[in-house]
């Protein structure tokens, strides 16, 4: 409970930082309107050519498209924003106060700063899918939705889960950013059905790095298009991930020697 | 989303570490400087000649100055390889609208491009990408608005060369690396080899040059929007965009609706990217091509004309951090 109200309070904190550079709220936002209808010009271009791909529709596949930017959106505004955070404070050794204060030391070193102003657009994401369910006249049964809520927060569990792995290798290797900007670049294949990719690229993207799980299943889920098992599969796989990351950031800790030390 | 651009992005602190460490090492350059600046005299280079009178106005100057410059941004690149190596991996986007494609075109090909022609078409556009891409907008952007453009302003040479100087020393580092991989796979198999008839041959590396030239001095041009405007990231950002969707690396331009043609052939974004690829592939005819690198030509005059105009009117606006 207490975990809860610290990150309550740190998100009041962003949205205080944010709101004093109120213009470049709103070119944020304006620009990430101009993304989505730039991944939508681009998902309009390869249905000119054809009618499905992957075996999904239009629509079905403008569903994979918001889920996507609203994940995409959710990495930029709430994962991101701490890795600078983090890599500076190992570097100058400035990591120590996080480790006095009496919390958690995950929570504080990873879920401290938010870009609030990514907000927006993670909003932008869950509009494109009611369109898209709009468009594709299917009304969710509780079945499915509750299938899809399933799959909704492993997703996110995953996503937390495989950052934290990825930013605990600055106690390390410090200089981690150009391995992010590669990694971000891997989820971009999130933008497509996973049945668009060849057999030994689906089984990576299923069961290595689980962008199957973040993008095309959750779709899936909200129009029947899933078996059940899947929705146990994501909880098995988010406990798995997140179980390592937080076993990993503990590890990690007792390599940590100040800066200078 | 807007994650797309990260694989052209530089991350600032980056770059912010690299002018730290050039204006430690300018010291060569300098002593150059003192040798010619007795002789500047004659000869104007346009962008330079309108505030500083004591400038490298001589464009065979200021060439002259081109082997040092090149030397110590090399010395930067080859320091930072691993991170160089990352910058060009993360380059993965071309990659994913291939497999796509390829998987669309498995049953049947789509306009002409079988899957084989697929692959062909975005080994040359990864190849061209390397070739021109350009980050100065970040440079130019974090030089303005924390001031640091001013011990730059000190020097009697335009800060656009150690720009330039940098972005061509990267680009020789490119050529060594991964332009040998791409050539070497497209000799592979006979369905992947670029085009070598002697019109290709003559046009591939001027339109290539306009190509780099039009980049680099649009994104410099964006970069100066910084005097005024504290968003010139997000105009360059909406920019990249169109270069991705309309310069060819979303689809080949070939595989657009017919009607947007008109919009494709006027604006600057094929002329940026795709083209030389075009070229390197054969793709375009005899008599197309002078058009083609008419309007090429054209769109470098416009930025270079709107490049002199943001320089000189931006100058006067101009006031360091603290000033």
């Amino acid at each position: 409970m207490k975990n809860f109200k610290l990150i309550i309070l740190f998100i009041k904190n962003s949205l205080l930082i944010d709101l004093e550079y109120r213009v470049h709220f709103l070119v944020n936002f304006i620009l990430s309107l101009f993304w989505i209808v730039f991944s939508i010009l681009t998902l309009k271009l390869f249905f000119y050519h054809r009618n499905s791909i992957g075996g999904w529709n239009y629509y079905e596949a403008m569903l994979i498209l918001g889920i996507f930017s609203f994940f995409s959106a959710f990495i930029e505004g709430v994962l991101e924003p701490n890795v600078s955070k983090l890599v500076e404070d190992i570097r100058f050794g400035n990591f120590d106060f996080v480790l006095l204060k009496p919390v958690n030391s995950q929570i504080l070193g990873t879920l401290r700063s938010f870009s609030i102003k990514k907000f927006p657009s993670m909003l932008a994401g869950i509009g494109i899918c009611v369109y898209a369910l709009l468009r594709l006249h299917y009304m969710p049964s509780i079945g499915d939705f509750l299938l899809f809520l399933t799959f909704f927060m492993s997703a996110s569990l995953i996503l937390y889960g495989m950052w934290v792995t990825l930013i605990t290798t600055a106690f390390w290797f410090v200089q981690i950013d150009s391995i992010m900007e590669f990694i971000f670049a891997l989820f971009e294949t999130g933008r497509f059905p996973i049945t668009v990719y060849p057999l030994p690229l689906r089984i990576a993207l299923t069961f290595i790095v689980p962008i199957a799980f973040i993008t095309t299943f959750p779709s899936a889920a909200i129009i029947g298009k899933i078996n059940g098992w899947y929705g146990i599969a994501s909880i098995g796989i988010a406990t798995l991930v997140f179980t390592i990351s937080t076993k990993f950031w503990k590890y990690a800790l007792t390599k940590y020697s100040s800066a200078s030390s | 989303m807007a994650t797309i651009h990260h694989d052209e992005t530089r991350s600032r602190s980056f770059s912010n570490f690299l002018t730290f460490y050039f204006d430690n090492r300018h010291n060569k350059t300098g002593t150059v400087f003192k040798k010619l600046t007795a002789t500047t005299k004659k000869g104007s280079f346009l962008p330079s000649l309108i505030y500083n009178p004591d400038r490298y106005t001589n464009m065979k100057h200021v060439l002259k100055l081109y082997p040092v410059l090149l030397k110590t941004y090399w010395q930067i690149v080859i320091e930072y390889r691993g991170s160089m190596i990352m910058w060009m991996l993360s380059n993965i986007m071309p990659l994913i609208m291939l497999v796509i494609w390829t998987s669309l075109a498995k049953s049947n090909p789509i306009g002409h491009y079988n899957s084989a022609e697929f692959v062909r078409y975005y080994l040359a556009l990864l190849l061209i990408r390397q070739l021109v891409t350009v980050w100065v907008v970040w440079d130019l952007d974090r030089e303005i608005r924390l001031g640091e453009l001013s011990h730059k302003l000190l020097k009697p040479l335009n800060p656009i060369h150690y720009h330039v100087a940098f972005n061509l020393a990267d680009k020789i580092f490119r050529l060594l690396t991964l332009v040998p991989i791409i050539f070497a796979i497209s000799l592979t198999s006979p369905k992947l080899h670029f085009s070598s008839s002697p019109i290709t041959i003559f046009c591939f590396p001027v339109s290539l040059a306009l190509a780099w030239s039009i980049r680099f001095i649009s994104q410099y041009c964006i970069g100066l929007f910084s005097f005024w405007i504290s968003h010139s990231i997000a105009i360059n950002e909406a920019f990249y965009a169109g270069l991705l969707m309309l310069g060819g690396v979303i689809a080949p331009l070939d595989l657009f609706p017919p009607e947007t043609t008109p919009l494709i052939k006027v604006l600057p974004f094929r002329y940026m990217l795709s083209l030389p690829v075009e070229i390197l592939l054969g793709q375009i005819g005899k008599s197309e091509l002078p058009e083609a690198l008419a309007i090429q030509s054209l769109w470098l005059a416009v930025f270079l004309f709107l490049y002199c105009l943001l320089w000189n009117k931006g100058l006067r606006k101009y006031s360091a951090v603290g000033a």
